[in-house]
């Protein structure tokens, strides 16, 4: 009985906010725009096969390969380093900072930092301006095919990183002194302390981190709405869902692209629980 | 020495992490730079510049933080955040630490699975659940009140939190716990003394989360121009307290203090909050009116939704009541025929009511399908309350029918304009048992019927001709070229009426003719609030408040977003004439319908054709464009543009003309009727010409004035209110007399 007492509650809310609207969402992805008709699969062929879509799911997989990729590096570079300094509370504050920030807030910022102006006018965004100073020519970074879904993406990053870096920190921390300790005392340098003891003694952490990075990298939605709702080609899966769901009030499209984007997580999910049960076969 | 040489070792490490530091600082320092700087400062240079003369303090201004903070409305949006903010972090990480150390360490059948659901609702899209969740909270009214947040916040939070912590107690080694044990604790002293010590560091991380969910998103509890007038249910506003900070920063410009939905063109839209170098956005609250406008729009989108859902429910028991009762009339409010002298003159007042003198006491009946929205409508507020006040008993009903029948009429609406769409048996049935619904419904003894439009076209037929002396059809749209499938199953029903009333000449469909026919091009009611009088510092002060720079020309099309307004061709018109003339400004406005994809997709293409170009704004009803905000784009423009290259009647066109502008029309539909070639604007058929002709009036004020008046002259005459109602009148003389 115990154990139930103590998931209860949170078996209860997740029911209603999360479960509920997931299995209502997948009845109406096999109707039709209207919740009206049963059309089978024809949404997600729909899905499956338009042109938009494919858009979506290319930059979907750039999203998770960049943003998961440099937010878990960079937060476990910024992490090990900033642990060997003193000024380390500052220095995890300021990185931190985005975190804490609304993506409202965020998107103002690096208005100021994309911000394109015509080569001949005096740049107020700091890319261009810092481009412009080098004798380059400004690029349009929100506009230009070529580099706006990695503009969208360094955004990510910068909003992600703080997160992965002070999970990551709070684990290195966990390790125990001793066995750092003892490898120095062995004569193991730097380089081959951190990749044989402290990257497998948090490999679960990382692991922790990267799937949340990697879920947040599908479910990728605000970056992209605020900065350039899909368009020039920086369309995302669940900005489309958005899309179709409220300014096209289809209804039955916008639910199976839920649904796809729900089994798109399934390998992950799967992957990790192989790593729990590793983690309880050790103890 | 060997202290600096351990310096010099180290600071490769100091050297990179304050490197990444500043990267990562940096743009906020940009921010918070700007947000000292005034805002014409911030769009000419870089945020960088003020550190050549850092100690000139000159360059810095308090007056965006007095303006924000002495905003109505701020303080109780803070108060809000935080009375939101608290409980949904304690709430979901007492919750979700009871359930990670139960994942973590007890043992219970199912807890696997159990497991990977939570964790797999990870992924669920919020967005999803909102309808389905407002639904419910309306029903147990929990919409609108702080509960609801703190429930949905932890709701949306859990399954992170869960998943968090799980991971972290299972990583505690067990020793931990069997100590614990040892000592005689119980699992619950086990698990609150010592977790929430090593739990230090990681609770406070799911904390954070409340704030990324973007659950407060749709606060501002904004009052939406709705097309169709069903805008306004603010059940869906979460907040019934008002606003919350942050997304609630949203909606402090409704309460006035700032911009009011300022949109101008450019690559980015709808948001659109990263668009480079836009005047007047930072200081005065840069984003907010765009997280409003979403906000707006997806609270309108919501409330639409409910508004379907009890639109449903409505003609659900409408159709099981519907043998009872009669068709509902639509209530007019009172207009005077006498109000209208000073603008038409005293001889067409003198003529209409000798028209209606005869007809005294004669009634007539308005019968449409909507009372809101559209054309029709616009026109019977005005054309029902003028009849009475002559002297006729006029009265206005409306149809009745489910949706089913509106997916019907739209598609006939289409087909008789010739659009190429399937016209099954299914729908003609359902047409047809609408129509013979309605017409069962319609009792009393009148002298005039009007029916306006397909949808109740049938009622003739249906009704018989008894309850009314003369059955007048009233077509508004173009069915010079119809689709057949529906131009055939349609003329036997309008063939049967005494008289057919068409726009324009040319609209009348192929191989009909009626017994009387009578054309009547529609006509701008002088006073709406469209096409009353503004003045022309109103109009700028209106303008302005989009961003448009009062000083420079503007170039004003008023028109939805589709292919056949071109307002591609009016974006390429415009470059050329920049060319020339480097200040010119264009405004595109023009409305937009939540159920209409194509118009967003068009909308989108549009904004897209137009680039990063401060000097176009592309505006629609979602920023907050009504009547009276068009009204001053007309009266504050230089030059209308209406460059269609198929119109319906394009009455837009009498509009700009009654603001004494000249039109530069498309030579298309009804345009030329309203526009003379070098009289009242100027006709045109290409891309360039339009450009020239736009040049060449900027250029020559004398002859805006000139054709500005000669134009609103033309509108006097042939397109107010009163000629419509003139033409009814001797219709109805002509039907008497036989």
């Amino acid at each position: 009985v115990r154990p139930w007492a103590y998931i209860g509650p949170a078996l209860l809310i997740l029911g209603f906010y999360l479960v509920y609207p997931t299995l209502n969402t997948l009845y109406l992805s096999f109707l039709d725009a209207r919740s009206e008709r049963f059309v089978g699969l024809q949404n997600y062929l729909w899905t499956l096969t338009s042109p938009e879509m494919h858009v979506a799911f290319r930059n979907n997989l750039l999203w998770i390969v960049l943003m998961t990729t440099f937010s878990v590096g960079l937060g476990l570079i910024i992490a090990v380093l900033v642990d060997r300094v003193r000024y380390e509370p500052i220095a995890k504050s300021v990185i931190f900072l985005p975190v804490a920030i609304s993506f409202v807030g965020a998107s103002v910022i690096w208005r100021f930092v994309y911000a394109y102006k015509p080569a001949n006018v005096p740049q107020i965004g700091l890319l261009n301006a810092a481009i412009v100073a080098l004798g380059g020519r400004p690029i349009g970074w929100l506009v230009d095919t070529a580099v706006n879904n990695f503009a969208l993406i360094a955004v990510g990053v910068w909003l992600q990183t703080g997160f992965c870096m002070v999970i990551l920190s709070a684990a290195l921390k966990a390790i125990p002194r001793e066995i750092l300790e003892a490898a120095r005392v062995d004569g193991a340098s730097e380089w081959r302390i951190f990749w044989q003891i402290t990257v497998p003694m948090i490999s679960s952490t990382i692991a922790v981190v990267a799937t949340t990075v990697v879920i947040n990298a599908l479910k990728a939605f605000d970056i992209v709405f605020v900065m350039t709702n899909g368009t020039r080609g920086t369309e995302v899966i669940a900005n489309r869902m958005y899309k179709e769901m409220f300014s096209f009030l289809n209804f039955g499209r916008a639910s199976a692209i839920a649904v796809i984007l729900l089994l798109a997580i399934v390998p992950v999910m799967a992957a990790n629980i192989r790593r729990f049960q590793a983690q309880e076969e050790m103890r | 020495m060997s202290t600096v040489r351990r310096i010099l070792a180290r600071l490769p490490l100091h050297l990179a992490v304050i490197g990444l530091c500043l990267i990562w600082l940096l743009p906020t320092v940009g921010l918070l730079v700007s947000s000292f700087r005034p805002k014409d400062a911030v769009f000419a240079t870089g945020w960088w510049t003020v550190f050549r003369f850092p100690l000139d303090f000159s360059q810095f201004r308090l007056d965006n933080y007095i303006q924000v903070l002495t905003a109505q409305g701020l303080g109780r949006a803070f108060l809000n955040s935080l009375t939101i903010v608290i409980p949904s972090t304690v709430i979901p990480i007492t919750i979700a630490a009871f359930a990670g150390y139960a994942f973590a360490w007890m043992n219970f059948p199912g807890r696997q699975v159990l497991f990977v659901i939570v964790v797999g609702l990870l992924v669920v899209p919020l967005q999803m659940t909102l309808i389905p969740l407002l639904r419910i909270y309306n029903r147990v009214g929990l919409s609108g009140t702080f509960l609801g947040i703190w429930l949905a916040h932890t709701g949306y939070g859990l399954p992170f939190a869960v998943y968090l912590l799980r991971n972290f107690f299972g990583s505690l080694p067990k020793d931990l716990f069997e100590a614990a044990y040892l000592d005689g604790a119980s699992p619950l002293t086990a698990f609150t003394p010592s977790g929430p010590a090593p739990l230090g560091p990681v609770a406070g991380v799911p904390g954070h989360l409340p704030v990324h969910l973007g659950l407060e998103r749709p606060a501002g509890r904004a009052h939406l121009p709705g097309r169709d007038g069903e805008g306004g249910p603010t059940d869906a506003a979460p907040l019934r307290d008002g606003p919350v900070a942050g997304a609630g920063l949203a909606s402090v410009d409704r309460s006035g203090f700032c911009l009011h939905g300022r949109a101008p063109a450019g690559l980015l839209h709808p948001p659109a909050l990263l668009r480079p170098g836009h005047p007047g956005r930072v200081g005065e609250g840069i984003n907010r009116t765009h997280i409003t406008l979403h906000a707006s729009r997806f609270t309108f989108h919501v409330s639409r939704f409910t508004f379907h859902a009890s639109r449903i429910t409505h003609h659900n028991s409408q159709i099981t009541n519907q043998e009872a009762s009669l068709l509902p009339q639509v209530p007019v409010s009172e207009k005077r025929l006498d109000d209208y002298r000073p603008i038409v003159g005293d001889e067409t007042v003198a003529e209409i009511r000798a028209l209606a003198q005869p007809l005294r006491g004669a009634r007539v009946v308005h019968i449409n399908a909507t009372a809101y929205g559209g054309g029709v409508a616009e026109i019977l507020q005005t054309l029902v309350p003028l009849m009475r006040d002559v002297g006729l008993d006029a009265e206005w009903q409306v149809i009745e029918g489910a949706d089913e029948f509106f997916n019907v009429t739209k598609a006939c609406h289409n087909g008789l304009q010739g659009m190429d769409i399937p016209f099954t048996d299914e729908m003609k049935a359902i047409w047809q048992r609408y129509n013979e619904a309605n017409a069962r419904r319609l009792e009393g003894e009148y002298d005039f019927i009007i029916v306006h439009d397909p949808q109740p076209a049938g009622l003739l037929h249906y009704h018989g001709c008894a309850g009314g002396k003369h059955w007048v059809w009233r077509c508004h749209i173009d069915t010079s070229q119809p689709n057949p499938a529906y131009w055939e199953f349609f003329v036997p029903y309008i063939s049967q009426y005494d008289a057919a009333i068409f726009t324009m000449r040319e609209y009348v469909g192929p191989g009909v003719s009626f017994r009387h026919l009578a054309i009547m091009p529609p006509t701008i009611d002088p006073l709406s609030p469209k096409n009353a009088p503004m003045s022309p510092e109103e109009a700028r002060r209106t303008v302005a408040r989009f961003g448009v720079d009062v000083r420079r020309p503007l170039i004003v099309q008023v028109s939805r977003f589709d292919p056949w307004k071109d307002p591609l061709g009016v974006i390429d018109a415009y470059r050329i004439v920049k060319r020339e003339m480097p200040q010119v400004q264009l405004a595109l406005v023009g409305s937009m319908a939540a159920d209409d994809p194509e118009g967003w997709t068009y909308l989108d293409r549009t904004i897209r054709h137009a680039g990063e170009d401060w000097d176009i704004y592309i505006l629609h009803n979602f920023h907050g464009v009504g009547n009276r905000e068009v009204n001053a784009f007309q009266t504050a423009a230089d030059v209308v543009v209406q460059k269609s290259l198929r119109e319906g009647f394009g009455l837009v066109v009498a509009e700009a003309l009654w603001k004494g502008k000249p039109v530069v029309g498309g030579n298309a539909g009804g345009i030329p009727l309203q526009v003379i070639d070098g009289e009242t604007g100027f006709l045109v058929n290409s891309v360039e010409e339009c450009a020239e002709r736009v040049l060449y009036l900027l250029r020559h004020p004398e002859e805006v004035r000139r054709m500005g008046a000669a134009g609103r002259e033309h509108v006097r005459r042939h397109f107010l209110t009163t000629r419509y109602l003139a033409d009814y009148l001797r219709l109805f003389g002509r039907l008497s007399a036989g």
